[in-house]
């Protein structure tokens, strides 16, 4: 055979240029005419069919159906559509998203004067699964319960629900907890100590109801009935998922659709693109490719051009209460000083480290507490959220000085590998940090070994390249999960800056005894003291949601805590 | 490509005795030429050949002198980051001028090559230097132990053939992109930190290595091949009685016969290796950021396919010739160290 390499890579340059030719030839299908009232976080309902199946694909899989261990912001999305909970958020954007309303429950629960015991009452059948079983207060018991059962290992009752009486200890089903009982219709829960944020941790997807026959298992059950406007009808693990109408489903939520078919869970986020913009696709959440986010909102943005003639807007940016952060380990030599922990928050560029990760993608920011997120407005910004002028660098340079420590230093910065957007903001990092005699080395890990590796206590890592979505729109969530002193297990911790300053570790603690807006105002000055006086991160983002959808879609409502609502989306007429 | 008539002019002409030797020696001065003058007289004729040779040559030249010449003419680095080279989320086109940090105007000859403004022509020349050096040591790598593993099992025979042969059957059954993998990741971050004080980024080594682990079996498959059949000439049975040892007839007077063949698969395993070098860092096991490669640089091109396509043009084509000028360079010193070629 003489020279078959040179065929073989005319060939594959030519086949290789044809297809570049056809994909960016790919046309958008326009969509109709009809008009439909815009609003931020999607679109209010427009004339729609009642029925029908959205053609939908996950670029980022989901973990499990299992409500117990699921813990993708996808999975709860999907189970966002398929569950009830005692109380739960409205299908709405914005602020009226976070309010919390009663719904397998009749009402807000009655709490004791102390504020340790909070009784719900749930109308035996007011719900029912798609296998006809009615939810009662006995559901939410068993669901709690299994939550709370060690060999279930879920996240949830292991962090969130060690308050209620006899939690802890306790030795898992089919044996009760003693702070869950049941009367009736009457369900009680018992804590130890008040806990202001307790209606909001009970209203997370791992509180969702489930049959009482759901049996403990680590690894997640494969198949669940759903009480919700929709149920998980089939899923084939990393292959496939479908929703379909839950047909005993009674209450208020909207429910248009017959079915939500997942064909894909890995969708490359390009084709995903090309897919929605082609109308091959209805939906695909976490899909629009970095590069392609500006072309998107100047053709399918709220002022597209592709909008204005169509009356169709197909690209949406919403805030959402998700942080970006680089966590600066205070266990380490590196960072036990807080004038260099200063120091870092004033070098870095947040515009510039923003940039590789595409138009749209967030807003840059100095705070702990996201704007989206209660509490946000209390916290005040410290640290220069442009890049920084040469005052800035120059103050940084002082606080190094100040500090003592030893330059140039050479510090190790955990972070995910395979994203390019992540690997040239942390290019930006090592550049803006190189400028105050700080040497930043990568190791990058997979995103899941990452998580793991960080949350070793005594990991040799000195900043962690991290983000954190809300569990709950609480500030709770953010401040005494991510920096409480008292939450640093030997694995499997999320307090990646190790850090631990009792008088905060107490400040936090009160805070979260207190509710309303003394709360948000209590956890605000706390965050605006620890980044101006002790800061364990240098936050840089704020993200937003970026959601495009197929020319078909309409009814599409972005909510605050589980991004885009599967349950409202509709097809257009 | 020579004539029928001049081929026949020698009916008698041997190895060892130029063909075209013949239309020079109409004098009578008929003048032996050696095997290696014969080679070379047959390579200049292959125009393909030669022009392989002086691309690869040119190559080299942008890639080590270029390279660094650039830099100094264009004023900025190939892993410099400039905002300004990003315009509207994209990374600047092919010849933008631009400012750069200190307000000069800069250009940037195949535009940025992402979204933090680094310079694609500049990452190219130096993803070049890369790509040779991984290619060209992990095939001298590979050769040697591919050699060394094929001499002896061809001069041996029994068990060490046996040995020899039932290991490059193991290591050629491995799935082979997967085992790189799983060694770049698990070995590649301790290896990385080898630079030999600052000779190759890092990175190279690991590739390197992890490349050599799949290059030598092909060659030891040859060259064994090749001993089996020379340790029973007439020559190896004469060093043989006058007293050679092993080593001896091995190193003197088996491998000057393996040098032909070791370049022509020398030149070919550079062009293979220039593609798996390229196909792991795309894959994102080969050079750790922010130093470019091809591979890394086709990599991240990716992201840009439907906004600015030219980003996979310029490392792509750079492999292309790259591996195209290797296998025909190969090719045509096959060609004119093959005895039997009639150039």
């Amino acid at each position: 055979m003489r020279r078959p390499g040179l065929w073989l890579a005319v060939g594959a340059l030519t086949a290789g240029i044809v297809l570049l030719g056809a994909a960016g030839c790919g046309s958008s299908s326009g969509g109709n005419n009809s008009v439909a009232s815009q609003a931020p976080g999607g679109q209010s309902v427009v004339p729609h069919v009642n029925g029908g199946t959205l053609k939908a694909a996950f670029h980022g899989d989901i973990d499990f159906i299992d409500p117990a261990l699921a813990y993708y912001q996808s999975s709860w999305q999907v189970e966002y559509a398929t569950c009830v909970k005692l109380l739960n958020y409205p299908d709405k954007s914005g602020d009226a998203g976070k309010v919390l309303t009663p719904e397998a429950a009749s009402a807000l629960p009655t709490v004791s004067s102390d504020g340790k015991t909070y009784t719900f009452t749930v109308p035996a059948g007011k719900y029912k699964f798609n296998t006809g079983e009615p939810v009662t207060a006995a559901t939410f018991q068993h669901a709690i319960e299994r939550d709370l059962s060690p060999k279930q290992a879920s996240y949830f009752g292991a962090t969130f629900l060690t308050d209620i009486q006899g939690a802890t200890g306790y030795k898992g089903l089919p044996a009760h907890v003693s702070g869950i009982t049941v009367s009736g219709d009457k369900l009680t829960f018992k804590l130890t100590q008040p806990d202001a944020g307790f209606l909001a941790k009970i209203a997370t997807p791992f509180a969702c109801a489930i049959p009482k026959n759901t049996p403990v298992n680590s690894k997640g059950v494969q198949s669940i009935a759903g009480a919700g406007p929709y149920y998980i009808a089939n899923w084939v693990q990393h292959r496939s998922l479908l929703l379909k109408r839950n047909p005993n489903y009674n209450g208020p939520r909207p429910h248009y659709l017959n079915e939500i078919d997942f064909t894909q869970m890995t969708l490359d986020k390009n084709q995903g693109t090309l897919e929605l913009k082609n109308g091959q696709l209805d939906y695909c959440p976490d899909c629009v490719a970095f590069s392609q986010s500006f072309q998107l909102n100047q053709e399918f943005g709220p002022d597209g051009s592709s909008t204005k003639q169509t009356g169709n807007q197909r690209f949406f940016v919403t805030p959402a209460a998700i942080i970006s952060y680089f966590a600066l380990n205070t266990a380490r030599p590196a960072f036990k000083n807080p004038l260099v922990r200063e120091a870092v928050n004033w070098a870095i560029d947040r515009p510039a480290i923003e940039k590789p990760y595409g138009y749209g993608y967030g807003t840059p920011g100095d705070k702990i507490l996201p704007p989206a997120l209660p509490g946000s407005q209390f916290e005040k910004s410290v640290y220069p959220i442009t890049s920084p002028t040469a005052q800035d660098i120059s103050k940084a340079k002082a606080l190094m000085k100040q500090s003592g420590v030893k330059t140039p230093m050479t510090v190790i910065e955990y972070t995910t590998a395979g994203d390019p957007s992540v690997a040239e903001g942390d290019a930006v990092l090592t550049a803006n940090l190189a400028k105050i005699g700080i040497k930043v080395k990568q190791k990058a890990f997979t995103r899941a070994v990452q998580f793991q590796a960080e949350g070793v206590k005594g990991v040799a890592m000195d900043i962690a390249n991290e983000g954190w979505i809300e569990d709950y729109p609480d500030p709770y969530d953010f401040m005494n999960i991510l920096l409480s002193g008292d939450n640093i297990p030997k694995t499997g911790g999320n307090n990646f800056s190790y850090f631990n300053v009792p008088k905060y570790n107490q400040q936090m603690d009160h805070a979260n005894t207190l509710s309303g807006n003394a709360r948000y105002q209590a956890y605000g000055s706390i965050a605006t003291d620890m980044m101006k006086n002790n800061p364990p991160w240098a936050p840089w983002l704020y993200t937003n949601n970026l959601d495009f959808f197929g020319p078909n879609v309409g009814c599409t409502v972005d909510t605050p805590s589980y991004i885009m609502d599967l349950a409202t989306m509709c097809l257009r007429k | 490509m020579a004539s029928h008539q001049e081929r026949t002019a020698l009916p008698g002409a041997a190895v060892g005795v130029g063909t075209t030797g013949a239309i020079e020696a109409d004098a009578g001065d008929v003048r032996a030429r050696g095997y290696w003058e014969q080679a070379w007289r047959r390579f200049r004729r292959d125009r393909i050949a030669v022009l392989s040779g002086i691309v690869i040559i040119l190559i080299v030249l942008v890639a080590f002198i270029g390279a660094p010449i650039a830099v100094h003419v264009l004023g900025h680095g190939p892993n410099d980051i400039n905002e300004n080279a990003i315009i509207n989320y994209q990374p600047a086109g092919p010849w933008s001028h631009v400012q750069d940090a200190n307000g000069n105007s800069t250009l940037y000859v195949l535009g940025a090559s992402d979204l933090v403004g680094r310079d694609e022509f500049l990452r190219v020349l130096y993803g070049a230097q890369v790509s040779l050096e991984v290619a060209v040591t992990a095939t001298i790598v590979g050769l040697l132990i591919g050699v060394i593993m094929g001499t002896l099992a061809g001069f041996y025979g029994g068990l060490t053939d046996t040995l020899v042969s039932r290991m490059t059957e193991i290591v050629m059954a491995f799935p082979l992109l997967l085992f790189a993998i799983a060694l770049a990741s698990t070995v590649g971050d301790r290896l990385n930190s080898y630079t030999f004080f600052g000779l190759f980024a890092p990175g190279v080594v690991t590739l390197v290595m992890v490349i050599s682990v799949f290059s030598w079996y092909y060659p030891a498959r040859i060259v064994r091949a090749q001993v089996l059949s020379l340790r029973e000439k007439e020559f190896v049975e004469a060093a043989r009685m006058v007293g050679g040892s092993n080593y001896r007839i091995m190193r003197s007077h088996l491998l000057p016969h393996l040098v032909g063949t070791i370049i022509v698969y020398g030149t070919l395993l550079v062009a293979t290796n220039i593609l798996f070098e390229a196909a792991l860092s795309y894959l994102g096991v080969g050079l750790p950021p922010p130093n470019a490669s091809w591979g890394n640089l086709l990599s991240d091109a990716v992201n840009y396919y439907t906004t600015q396509p030219w980003l996979m043009v310029w490392p792509g084509l750079a492999i292309l010739i790259t591996a195209l000028a290797f296998n025909l360079l190969g090719d045509g010193l096959r060609d004119a160290i093959d005895p039997r070629s009639t150039l």
